[in-house]
């Protein structure tokens, strides 16, 4: 199925999204990490799912292809919340809709989920969203990688199969890495102290409770950003309506270590 | 696709079998619990099962349809290991081959597989045992023969998420099954002491879990109460090396019998 590539404005700034396919909607937001983007996340599901859903992708302002803010604070929750909340009512204006979220993006889907009752499906790979102290991992995944070496370092920390790492792979994050403001840009997002920067992805009890939809919690064994036992089992016992599914064989993104695996489970749930 | 039963002789016992389909071969075998059987555990998922795969689903010595040790000790433990292997080379004598287990019978399954790498090369267990844990009063209550209906009604309440499903005409059909004084007497044999003893002879060192090559998959209720998630299909997926743990909501022991479609799911990611 044919992917396009869309664009939006939102408030003054371009929003950057892949749609394509028909039937029941489905957004789908990536996570953070030095050149993190829509295509990066969901390249190898986008196709397959557009198949039997109506999708749309979207790079999360200051990633990908969107465009950046002008002022800081560049992490900016209520911001992306916005931007969220835009491209839901693009893919869905009205009625059910389902929402995909990896990562950062899994704590920005369920809190959209909580604000939407119309959201009547939410699948979260590698989710945020628990309290817990930040690992090593993730402090590298929030500090810009000064060389393609250091990149390198950090990414086979973040997939099972370092094998996913190939040449192309690596030229293609540093060409992200290294075009104009991105460095400084990045640096500036995830400056001071990276637990408070943790600690705004966390739920409230008070938006738990809202969250009365279907949820499918998809978490690698060995993710370690975002740890299983750390983050994983403490935020599905807040949601005692969720599946959780731990993966062997797979690090902090089951689309790119198990993609096979990501889709079934994906068919699976919304049908 | 109709499955069809079968009387197999084991050991100079019977053992009953439901088996149908066709493809990748599964050998299929029920927990513990009084009444339990094939049917009781898989009725919801032996036919989807059997569209896509070659089944054999057969009552442990002492359960359902197949018959009984002419001698105590009636839980025994490589009795039905041995009964496992037999139902393995009958249903795949060279594998390639699947085996499904529930709870108690994860033990054996597991078992079966470390003896027969090369030929059990997917496992999927729900509700499994094989852990170290400190048996708790549900655990012991599904262990224990109920007296009266009340007692079975508990039973299945610690069993069962989905209350609304414990409807009298299901406590009837129960009732019937345990009417039977032999069963009453079998049963209470087969479970009597310490139920403690029965957890801790169905730990798997973590050497040996180490040592499963196949691909496992574990489906486990988050409201079960009887093996609890947290004590045993969490950290067995910790630490079999190829194991994917669906850990399912609104869910108790039964996986398959409560929430068939998730079962199916993870059948499906599993065998192909």
């Amino acid at each position: 199925m044919a992917i396009r590539e869309v664009d939006y404005k939102l408030d003054g700034i371009n929003v950057h999204a892949y749609a394509g396919g028909k039937g029941f909607p489905l957004l789908l937001l990536h996570g953070s990490g030095p050149g993190a983007s829509s295509f990066g996340n969901w390249h190898a599901v986008m196709g397959p799912l557009a198949e039997r859903y109506k999708i749309l992708a979207g790079d999360l302002i200051g990633f990908g292809k969107s465009g950046q803010k002008k002022r800081e604070p560049y992490f900016d929750i209520g911001l992306w919340m916005k931007e969220a909340q835009f491209l839901l009512e693009k893919v869905a204006p009205r009625g059910p809709v389902g929402v995909i979220g990896h990562s950062l993006s899994g704590f920005l889907t369920l809190r959209l989920a909580a604000r939407n009752p119309r959201i009547v499906k939410v699948l979260v790979t590698g989710s945020l969203g628990a309290k817990y102290k930040i690992p090593n991992a993730l402090v590298q995944g929030w500090t810009f990688p000064p060389s393609e070496a250091a990149f390198k370092k950090f990414y086979s920390q973040m997939v099972a199969d370092t094998s996913l790492m190939t040449p192309q792979f690596l030229k293609d994050r540093m060409r992200v890495l290294n075009t104009g403001n991105y460095r400084d840009y990045f640096t500036k997002m995830f400056k001071g102290d990276k637990q408070k920067i943790l600690d705004q992805c966390v739920l409230t009890p008070a938006e738990l409770k809202k969250i009365k939809c279907e949820v499918l919690m998809v978490h690698g064994a060995q993710d370690r950003p975002v740890p299983f036992a750390a983050a994983a089992v403490p935020l599905a016992d807040k949601l005692p309506q969720s599946d959780l599914v731990r993966l062997a064989n797979c690090g902090h993104g089951p689309a790119m270590d198990r993609p096979k695996l990501f889709l079934e489970l994906t068919r699976n749930f919304f049908g | 696709m109709a499955l069809h039963e079968r009387d197999l002789d084991f050991e100079g016992m019977n053992v009953h079998c439901w088996e149908g389909g066709s493809g990748f071969p599964i050998v299929m075998i029920h927990g513990s619990g009084p009444g339990a059987s094939t049917l009781g555990n898989w009725r919801n998922v032996m036919a989807p099962l059997s569209a896509r795969y070659k089944i054999l689903a057969a009552d442990l010595i002492g359960f359902g349809l197949s018959g009984r040790k002419p001698k105590e000790p009636y839980f025994d433990l490589a009795l039905w290991t041995r009964q496992a292997q037999f139902l393995l080379n009958t249903l795949a004598p060279k594998g390639p081959a699947g085996i499904i287990a529930h709870s108690l019978s994860a033990y054996f399954a597991i078992k079966i597989a470390l003896a027969n790498e090369a030929r059990v090369t997917k496992l999927l267990l729900t509700g499994p045992i094989g852990r170290p844990y400190k048996i708790g009063p549900e655990g012991i209550a599904v262990w224990t023969f109920p007296e009266t209906r009340d007692q079975l009604k508990r039973v299945m309440e610690i069993l069962i998420y989905d209350k609304s499903q414990i409807t009298p005409e299901f406590l009837d059909n129960r009732m019937k099954v345990l009417g039977d004084p032999a069963y009453k007497d079998y049963f209470s044999k087969m479970f009597a002491g310490d139920k403690q003893r029965f957890v801790d002879a169905c730990v798997i060192a973590d050497a040996d879990l180490k040592k499963l090559k196949c691909d496992v998959a574990i489906v486990h209720g988050r409201d079960d109460s009887a093996t609890k998630l947290a004590e045993t299909g969490l950290p067995l997926s910790r630490v079999i090396p190829k194991c994917d743990l669906y850990a399912v909501a609104h869910c108790g022991h039964g996986p398959a019998l409560e929430q068939p479609a998730k079962f199916m799911t993870a059948a499906h990611n599993l065998f192909g």
